[in-house]
């Protein structure tokens, strides 16, 4: 029993070095002097911390951080009224052929969204909102609200009708008994959503790649990529850029970790 | 008693649906029938060909490459990270000391930003300044120190295989591990009575009602990795020589790059049809495996 424990921390330790010491390697070399011979292996002797304000100069990272939290936000908000509404539209809807909206809305998880890019290209550029960061939101939201809408109607289904009855006899109208009875009861589901959605908008590389173009409208993700093309060979700084791209989501896992981890294998799960 | 009416139905269920329509579902459906045409992708407008994009698509040795390349990853990828990931699970199941933080740390890439992780790795990858290079060399490995992983063709589409399997073993390992905790300890006590030994109780018990874990697990990374795009855009855009292109980027690139949306759109059309056959298989399959507890 004792050898098959000390086995099982041995693999770990293995296993947890494979992921930690590509992290140590992206520390280390962001803070190392930019026009020395860079050593992956060991810390710097000296700690070039000015690699980091330099990457927030250059790399634009306030003007894309903000980009980034303006999509997300309008995402984020547009995505959750879209998906409550039309879960609870589905639970109530048997009578007008919801289950027939409800494959149709599921499509939206297997189907590959780069078919349908030009298309939608061409739609925002008639529109006027390519390059525009409501564009690239709406987008987010058609693409992103397939798993949530899911999750809200089979949350839904467990909410007894009884609830709902009793509130409609007592002469609440559909709109104050969802709003007033219904919505309070959705947050640990609304709370899975918010996870599944924020990480997905804020990580989103293809949207932005495509529908963006202008340099000012960039967010972090796309903003890091032309970095590298703009300073190939500098891996200092561009380690310092990708560290303080990657720091508020890492931020925030160290503090509730295992919410993340719960809102994102829950979401995948039930879907 | 009916809680929603029409009118209500509808109001509930229209923002959802309009956005959906528009600006998803919609552009894609219209695939099937730019797929037909010589779409330039300048407007709307485009003339009907027949099937010669779907003729010229067979005949592309690109669309072999890209062929070979999905299956690496969907079959390649997902078996050995699901098997790593399994075993994880099993053992990050067992209490041992600091085991939350475990699971975290080998959970972490899966929430990183794929621009961020593809920059890492091409560092660790690269030639003279890199990782791998200089971790080799003071090993004293002198041949495998001089290869540059993701700049051959033969190569490149292992390597990222590689990240791809670095960044989703723990996102995998925590599915299985719900699944792990489903399973009730009884069994186990009752295998442990009649006398069964651990790699008994692993294959006899644990693995047979792991199953819609696995289902689940494996129809998610089949999915995600037949639509693969960003990690091969970050770090080789599809090069070099076209080696590590998949349908992703080619789609990409034929859209964007050469102006051929439609040809691209066909091709995007038949991946379709692949992932939605693939998807069913393995419900099916890996359905009829299924025990009942």
């Amino acid at each position: 029993m004792r050898a098959a424990k000390i086995s099982s921390y041995g693999i770990v330790a293995v296993c947890l070095a494979v992921i930690l010491v590509p992290l140590f390697v992206l520390a280390t070399v962001s803070l190392q002097n930019s026009s020395g011979t860079l050593n992956p292996l060991a810390l710097p002797e000296t700690y070039y911390w000015s690699n980091y304000p330099k990457a927030i100069e250059v790399g634009r990272l306030v003007l894309y951080f903000t980009n980034s939290v303006t999509v997300l936000a309008v995402s984020l908000s547009a995505t959750l009224v879209c998906s409550i509404l039309a879960g609870y539209a589905l639970r109530h809807g048997r009578a007008w052929k919801a289950d027939w909206y409800f494959s149709y809305f599921l499509l939206g998880m297997i189907l590959p969204g780069f078919a349908g890019t030009i298309q939608s290209f061409l739609l925002l550029r008639e529109l006027s909102l390519l390059n525009t960061h409501l564009g690239l939101s709406i987008i987010q939201v058609a693409g992103g609200m397939a798993l949530p809408i899911f999750l809200y109607f089979q949350f839904f289904k467990t909410v007894p009708l009884e609830i709902e009855e009793a509130a409609m006899i007592d002469g609440c109208s559909p709109i104050r008994i969802f709003w007033q009875v219904v919505v309070p009861l959705t947050l640990p589901v609304t709370s899975t959503c918010i996870i599944v959605i924020a990480i997905n908008s804020w990580n989103d590389f293809f949207g932005p790649l495509v529908y963006l173009s202008s340099p000012d409208s960039r967010t972090l993700p796309i903003g890091l990529m032309f970095f590298k093309t703009q300073y190939s060979a500098n891996w200092p700084q561009l380690f310092a850029a990708s560290a303080l791209v990657a720091m508020p989501i890492t931020l925030l896992y160290m503090f509730v970790q295992r919410f993340i981890i719960k809102g994102l294998v829950g979401g995948a799960v039930k879907g | 008693m009916r809680i929603l009416n029409l009118k209500t139905f509808l109001l509930f269920l229209a923002p959802a649906l309009l956005l959906y329509s528009l600006f998803y579902a919609g552009p894609i459906i219209s695939g099937l029938y730019y797929g037909f045409t010589d779409w330039k992708g300048i407007s709307f407008s485009a003339n009907w060909i027949g099937l010669d994009n779907f003729k010229n698509v067979f005949s592309d040795p690109l669309f072999a490459t890209a062929l070979r390349n999905m299956f690496i990853l969907a079959v390649v990828v997902i078996a050995v990270q699901h098997a790593i990931s399994i075993f994880l699970a099993v053992l990050l199941d067992q209490k041992l000391r600091g085991v939350v933080w475990m699971r975290a740390v080998i959970f972490y890439p899966a929430i990183l930003n794929t621009v961020v992780i593809g920059y890492i790795w091409s560092y660790m990858y690269s030639p003279f300044v890199g990782f791998l290079p200089k971790f080799f060399e003071s090993l004293g490995l002198d041949t495998l120190a001089n290869i540059d992983w993701l700049g051959r063709p033969d190569t490149a589409i292992y390597a990222i295989s590689f990240v791809i399997i670095w960044q989703y073993t723990g996102y995998s390992m925590m599915i299985y591990m719900a699944g792990l905790q489903g399973i009730s300890s009884d069994i186990y006590e009752s295998a442990s009575i009649d006398g069964a030994n651990a790699r008994q109780k692993f294959f006899k018990i644990t693995l047979p009602l792991l199953v819609p874990a696995i289902t689940v697990n494996t129809v998610l990374s089949v999915i995600g990795n037949m639509k693969q795009f960003e990690h091969i855009w970050v770090m080789t855009q599809g090069g070099p020589a076209n080696s590590t292109q998949v349908f992703g980027t080619l789609i990409y690139q034929f859209a964007f790059k050469t102006s051929q949306p439609g040809y691209g759109t066909a091709m995007a059309i038949l991946l379709s049809i692949l992932i939605m056959l693939v998807t069913v298989s393995i419900i099916r399959v890996l359905g009829r495996w299924e025990v009942k507890q």
